[in-house]
């Protein structure tokens, strides 16, 4: 009798009705849970670590100094750093690559760098078609820097009191 | 802009600014109950490109900040937001990639390309 009562629902899908009108449940029940991007975004704090930048001194000298801390303590191998001295005798990177495709968004690299020069922005929609596109050389992350250098700054200075 | 969009906005939404883009930025007038916040929204001019909007006004509608930044650049070597530009002619590419010369200069981890002897 059990075997016919268990055959019975499964032929006029009662578990299916019931977990649809779970669904139905919810669909009516206030507040909403869904948020219409891209129109709508979540709230994100100011440590949330998107797509990376090089910044640069307010006289637009770049930061980076190349010493080589955040290629040492990337945990995923990502960073690859080349640096020689520049013609006025300054130390600096003639190659700095981040590969996208192996970054895991730890921000260890912003946290080893001494002189802020490597930040992970505030930037989440940087998603690209190729791989390709995702090798990212010096150029690129100072031009991420460039443009995004207002909220990064911003998000820097929200940051420091709990730092 | 959808009709739906602009009656949304207008019936529950308080205008807060317009960016140098077009893009137009409202807020909810009461609350999101679990959240406690206001919900703040972009009307997008032209096509809704996520990427669009820009950094001074990109902590405000992530409720990073309370009210967007100035729009004025600080220094002078600042440049001005771009979309992601991703599957257009203007993509970025890496140095030595085909479509960007397929020329860049050597690097310390490159090895010799082998030669048969004679």
């Amino acid at each position: 009798m059990a075997a016919l009562d268990r055959v019975a629902r499964s032929m006029l899908l009662s578990e299916l009705l019931s977990g649809m009108m779970l669904t139905l449940k919810y669909f009516f029940t206030k507040p909403a849970v869904t948020l219409n991007y891209p129109y709508e975004r979540y709230p994100l704090s100011p440590r949330f670590k998107g797509e990376h930048a090089l910044r640069r001194y307010p006289n637009g000298e770049e930061r980076c100094i190349a010493c080589k801390l955040c290629e040492a303590i990337c945990p995923a191998l990502a960073i690859t750093i080349e640096a020689e001295p520049r013609e006025d005798g300054s130390r600096r990177t003639t190659r700095y690559d981040i590969d996208m495709v192996k970054c895991i968004y730890c921000g260890m690299c912003e946290e080893a760098c001494p002189v802020d020069a490597i930040v992970e922005g505030p930037n989440l929609e940087f998603a690209v078609e190729t791989r390709e596109e995702l090798i990212y050389h010096k150029e690129k992350l100072l031009e991420n820097g460039d443009r995004w250098e207002p909220i990064i700054a911003e998000r820097l200075r929200l940051d420091a009191p709990y730092r | 802009m959808s009709f739906l969009m602009r009656l949304t906005s207008a019936l529950s939404g308080r205008r807060v600014g317009t960016d140098r883009f077009g893009n137009a930025y409202y807020e909810s007038r009461r609350l999101h109950p679990t959240d406690r916040l206001p919900r703040r929204w972009v009307v997008y001019a032209g096509e809704a490109e996520a990427s669009k909007v820009p950094p001074e006004w990109w902590g405000w509608l992530h409720h990073t900040t309370d009210a967007p930044l100035p729009e004025r650049p600080l220094y002078p070597w600042q440049k001005d937001h771009r979309p992601n530009l991703t599957g257009t002619p203007q993509a970025y590419r890496p140095a030595g990639h085909d479509y960007a010369g397929g020329r860049r200069r050597p690097a310390a981890g490159d090895y010799e390309a082998w030669t048969p002897g004679p």
